[in-house]
């Protein structure tokens, strides 16, 4: 609650303070594929293919600053695999949440923009599938984990499409106590 | 953590305060109040030139994004609306009077654009009109009488009529035209 706190304030003065005679709004839907890069060493679990599904608008200021703000239904995966007396078993980890994304971005030109954002996560949700040989499916559900953190995103935009990279690192892991970055490819398409 | 992210929000606070100290005199104990005479001018109509001014302002959530316009036109009057609206319009008519060097606007239209979308919204205001000079001021003497005019320049007094047990009290409105 502290950080979400001070987020909001250091997002409000930060646009309080780059605040200009506006340029333009456009806006449009997200689509982006996700991969979560774990950085502690563990030989059992990888990354599974995410992915996230959005709505973004950009106001492009005068001063070469962009804000941008999004929502977005994301899903992160991860796929844990053991093999223990013969016995394969394949644990499928999915993590989804809500998240707006909001970002102050630079834009040293009309086509590239690259910027630093926080992100709040909200109605978490996770779900757990193994599969056992010789067993039947196990499946389990429950409260997933927020995913609230600090970004980094960079953007290349041409005409109507944006296409970017973004690398989040969550304040709390999504695969406890593993840690983990996700970083996620996005086109968007704006609609105006 | 706390202690890193209080830093930046101190220092941007620091950059972002501004304090005005202004002194002014005490209210004497008797302050005699003076009734001026209503003034009416005369006004030239420039109908060859019509004169515009714009504002606008954009908002991200409760936060407003576009820099104040720090100087507005006093003393125009609009229907009931927002604060921020009606600082836009004075802005906009400011514009259009200091832009053009005209005393008045005549018969000014605003045109306001709204756009709204989900996390920003926009809002541009133009205001058209005549470019008004004033020629001469004229004062209406005091006549005597203790008459208050009312803002809208009608005067109301109250007249009754008694019909048998009834009596009806009627407002009689008079314009001081």
């Amino acid at each position: 609650m502290k950080k979400t706190i001070y987020a909001l304030t250091i997002i409000g003065l930060l646009i309080s303070y780059c605040s200009q005679a506006q340029s333009k709004i456009c806006g449009g839907f997200k689509l982006a594929p996700n991969y979560s890069i774990i950085t502690d060493k563990v030989e059992n679990l990888k990354s599974g293919i995410g992915y996230s599904v959005g709505y973004f608008e950009v106001l492009e200021l005068e001063n070469k600053i962009n804000l941008q703000a999004e929502i977005n239904y994301t899903n992160n995966s991860f796929v844990s695999e053991t093999n223990s007396g013969g016995i394969n078993s394949k644990t499928t980890i999915n993590n989804s949440s809500v998240e707006l994304p909001f970002m102050i971005k630079y834009r040293p030109n009309d086509n590239f923009s690259i910027g630093l954002g926080y992100q709040f996560s909200f109605f978490p949700s996770k779900s757990e599938k193994t599969k056992t040989t010789g067993q039947a499916d196990e499946n389990n559900d429950g409260k997933g984990i927020k995913s609230n953190g600090l970004f980094l995103d960079a953007n290349i935009k041409t005409n109507k499409t944006i296409i970017g990279l973004r690398v989040l690192k969550t304040s709390k892991s999504i695969i406890e106590p593993i840690s983990s970055i996700n970083a996620s490819f996005y086109v968007g398409f704006a609609l105006f | 953590m706390k202690k890193l992210l209080m830093i930046p929000v101190a220092g941007l606070m620091l950059c972002s305060c501004n304090s005005t100290f202004t002194k002014t005199l005490s209210v004497p104990m008797y302050s005699p109040k003076a009734e001026i005479n209503p003034i009416r001018a005369d006004v030239d109509v420039d109908m060859n030139k019509k004169i515009s001014g714009e504002a606008e302002a954009t908002y991200f959530l409760f936060f407003k994004v576009s820099k104040d316009d720090n100087k507005y036109a006093e003393g125009l009057k609009f229907q009931s609306e927002g604060v921020g609206l009606k600082k836009l319009k004075a802005s906009a008519g400011y514009k259009a009077i200091s832009n053009s060097n005209v005393d008045i606007i005549v018969h000014p239209n605003y045109i306001i654009e709204r756009h709204d979308y989900f996390f920003f919204s926009s809002v541009k205001i133009k205001v058209t009109g005549y470019a008004g000079y004033f020629k001469k001021f004229y004062q209406e003497p005091y006549n005597g009488n203790e008459t208050h005019h009312s803002k809208s320049d009608i005067i109301i007094n109250s007249a009754e009529t008694t019909v048998g047990n009834t009596t009806t009290k009627q407002a009689v409105i008079k314009s001081i035209n």
